[in-house]
């Protein structure tokens, strides 16, 4: 059996899951991506974004989808609605995505997050090559909440509504898991390289840095968020004065590549 | 630090961190359980290496001048470069490190000095007890990571090998250095083993 047949029954089997086996649109994208697929692999991989391997993938593409509507719909299952209809799978939004809203929040903040990483990893990558270009720890933590949180400027106005979702109890792990990955990354790519209890107060004194900045920004109404810059800028003065020294991190050749 | 221990018991329940996700080509699922593999395997050496190296402090303390001391200084230095390497391994794999890493340092060092002085041959069981159970251990991550993947986990399994290889070297030496005329010989080394099995258990999880 050949890759692309296993994935052809896969994605039929997705479809035939999801009840959509008898719905026009759904079935077109996937023939057609069959099809172009048998007779040219070049053609696969330009157009790839529009086959799903798993269901993984198809969830991810309709949330991704669906963020351009929450500013006019919120988190909430309409939105997610939307973002299925456009990509050409309208119905498949029911029985995918049971939790509604929260789904979407949650997938918006891992996305985030991993933006973030990146950008990270890019430049701990640079600094590798370059090290007199290297900033201070300070800087690099600072820097990273502030371009973290931007990401959220375009949903400020439906944030509060994300956090009261991602709060409730029976989602709370599943947030915290992403704040503590989001913690972990930043003081990663910072060039963290404690070993102790160090590991467990750093990681806990930048949550609470981020989230009390984070409840901040929500209520913000100055120009460019100037007032929630300061605000973090403090926080982190205050975590830096406060006895330990924050900010305490070997320099970058802590930063180790293990992929 | 109530802090700490809040931040601690946090991250406890965070299941093990996938690194480089986005790059990954394995299924999700596989790379999940293997993520929590190294991380524990990463975080009980860790903090079996800085025990054993308290131990041999604790050995030495009591020790150290007498015509024992250079025995056990040769065993020591190695337990020095084995954490000094499971220090780096840590940020390396992103493991969480334990929790109860105070407690290991007092612990054993208090398990080393305690048993020096008892006398040298008591020492010299603790030695056996401890290297026995800590190479068995090993052994057992060997086989874990090559049933995982041989080749992705090659230099780890290269670091375990030869850091086995020393472990069994040091029990070696405490049967050269009269181990087994310890006082209450089997009982000692009965009640070293069975701690040592539960702070592994321990250590994995915490
Ligand atoms: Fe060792
Ligand atoms: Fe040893």
């Amino acid at each position: 059996m050949s890759a692309s047949s296993i994935r052809r029954l896969v994605s039929k089997n997705l479809l035939k899951f999801y009840g959509l086996s008898g719905h026009r649109s759904g079935l077109q994208v996937i023939s057609r991506r069959c099809s172009t697929e048998k007779e040219n692999e070049a053609v696969h991989s330009e157009d790839e974004s529009e086959f799903f391997e798993n269901e993984d993938d198809l969830k991810k593409s309709v949330l991704d989808k669906a963020l351009a509507f929450v500013p006019t719909h919120g988190w909430s299952q309409k939105a997610i609605s939307k973002g299925a209809e456009e990509l050409g799978y309208p119905g498949v939004a029911h029985g995918m995505f049971t939790r509604g809203g929260v789904d979407l929040a949650l997938h918006f903040c891992d996305a985030c997050n991993q933006t973030l990483a990146a950008r990270m990893k890019t430049d701990a990558d640079a600094v590798l090559d370059a090290p007199a270009a290297r900033k201070p720890v300070r800087s690099v933590i600072g820097d990273a909440v502030q371009s973290r949180l931007t990401m959220i400027h375009p949903y400020i106005e439906q944030w509060p509504q994300a956090l009261g979702l991602l709060v409730m109890p029976q989602h709370a792990p599943e947030s915290v898991a992403l704040l503590q990955n989001l913690v972990d990354d930043i003081w990663f790519y910072a060039g963290d390289k404690s070993i102790d209890v160090d590991w467990y107060t750093k990681r806990l004194t930048l949550a609470s840095v981020y989230v009390s900045t984070e409840l901040y920004m929500t209520q913000d109404r100055s120009p460019g968020f100037a007032d929630t810059w300061q605000f973090m800028e403090s926080r982190i003065d205050n975590l830096s004065t406060a006895g330990e020294d924050f900010t305490r991190c070997s320099p970058m050749q802590s930063y180790t590549k293990y992929c | 630090m109530p802090m700490a221990r809040q931040s601690m018991l946090l991250w406890m329940a965070r299941p093990a961190r996938q690194t480089c996700r986005t790059m990954s080509t394995t299924p999700a699922g596989v790379d999940v359980r293997r993520r929590a593999m190294l991380d524990r395997i990463i975080r009980v050496d860790h903090a079996g290496e800085l025990a054993a190296d308290r131990i041999y402090a604790g050995q030495m303390a009591v020790l150290g001048k007498t015509a024992t001391g250079p025995v056990i200084k040769e065993m020591w230095e190695q337990e020095k470069k084995h954490l000094a390497k499971f220090e780096s391994l840590l940020p390396q794999y992103r493991a969480r490190p334990s929790a109860l890493i105070p407690f290991w340092n007092i612990a054993g060092f208090a398990l080393g000095a305690g048993t020096a002085l008892l006398g040298k041959q008591a020492a010299m069981a603790c030695t056996v007890a401890v290297e026995e159970i800590i190479g068995d251990h090993y052994n057992s991550q060997i086989r874990e990571l090559l049933e995982d993947n041989p080749e992705l986990h090659k230099e780890l399994l290269e670091t375990i090998r030869e850091f086995r290889d020393d472990e069994l070297g040091h029990l070696e030496t405490g049967m050269q250095n009269e181990a087994e005329q310890a006082p209450f010989y089997k009982t000692l080394t009965e009640v070293i083993k069975i701690g040592c099995r539960g702070a592994v258990w321990v250590a994995e999880r915490v």
